[in-house]
């Protein structure tokens, strides 16, 4: 069972004691919430990446050089 | 003259999902937390979560930025109501074993009943890790408890933490 430590400032005192199923909840929904916002990151940075590489391949055709796509 | 930072508490992390300071005295007007930490995540998921009077995710409005982007998280994090209470840079157990990273927040006017206001950096001592946000919390009673977490995984041993307290007189 996964636990918590506890600083009490007002005496100093210092207990472990274990996680409450709403405690452990807390951090499963936490750990998916992030996995849902990368995977939305990802996708975002591939669709933009796809976006560009499809935009130099459409200047090239209509004759930039490489140094000068890549001077835009 | 401003007095402190004075020492309110600190803790050891053994292994524990969270580390938490409760019942913090309200006699100072500035909180500033210090620690070094390590997770014993096995990934790249560097995030070090945190919750003011046991609050969580969605009370929380961020903007931060890391080193760099790709497996070490994004470059930039902007949550704003979605669950941004967090840093990304924490070390992981993949990381050399005697590395832990060091982090700092600011909380001003802890005890006010207005929301709050965080800023905060970390570094992981790993190329790219370095992170910093800058955060509102729409936590308007005073700050009495504040709490590190790191999601589903545990503080390892030899992870510190300390809380100060700083008033001007």
């Amino acid at each position: 069972m996964p636990t918590k430590i506890i600083v009490d400032c007002s005496t100093n005192e210092t207990t472990e004691v274990e996680l409450t199923a709403e405690e452990i909840a807390q951090l499963e929904a936490d750990a998916a919430a992030f996995a849902a916002q990368q995977a939305i990151e990802e996708a975002a940075a591939a669709e933009k990446a796809t976006a560009k590489a499809s935009a130099r391949a459409k200047l090239a055709a209509l004759g930039l050089t490489a140094d000068e796509i890549a001077a835009l | 003259m401003a007095k402190g930072p004075t020492l309110i508490a600190s803790a050891a992390g053994a292994d524990a999902a969270t580390v938490t300071f409760s019942s913090i005295p309200q006699t100072y007007t500035d909180l500033k937390l210090v620690w070094t930490a390590r997770s014993n995540r096995s990934n790249a998921d560097r995030r070090f979560w945190w919750y003011i009077n046991g609050t969580q995710g969605g009370t929380y409005y961020t903007r931060g930025t890391t080193a760099n982007s790709g497996t070490n998280g994004a470059a930039l994090q902007d949550n704003n109501g979605s669950g941004g209470n967090w840093l990304n840079g924490l070390t992981v157990n993949s990381d050399t074993g005697s590395m832990f990273s060091h982090g700092e927040m600011s909380i001003p006017n802890y005890t006010s009943s207005v929301q709050k206001i965080m800023w905060a950096e970390s570094a992981a001592g790993k190329l790219g890790t370095a992170f910093m946000v800058c955060a509102s919390g729409n936590v308007t009673g005073a700050v009495t408890s504040f709490t590190f977490s790191t999601s589903n995984y545990n503080i390892m041993s030899g992870s510190t933490f300390y809380l100060y307290g700083i008033k001007n007189t």
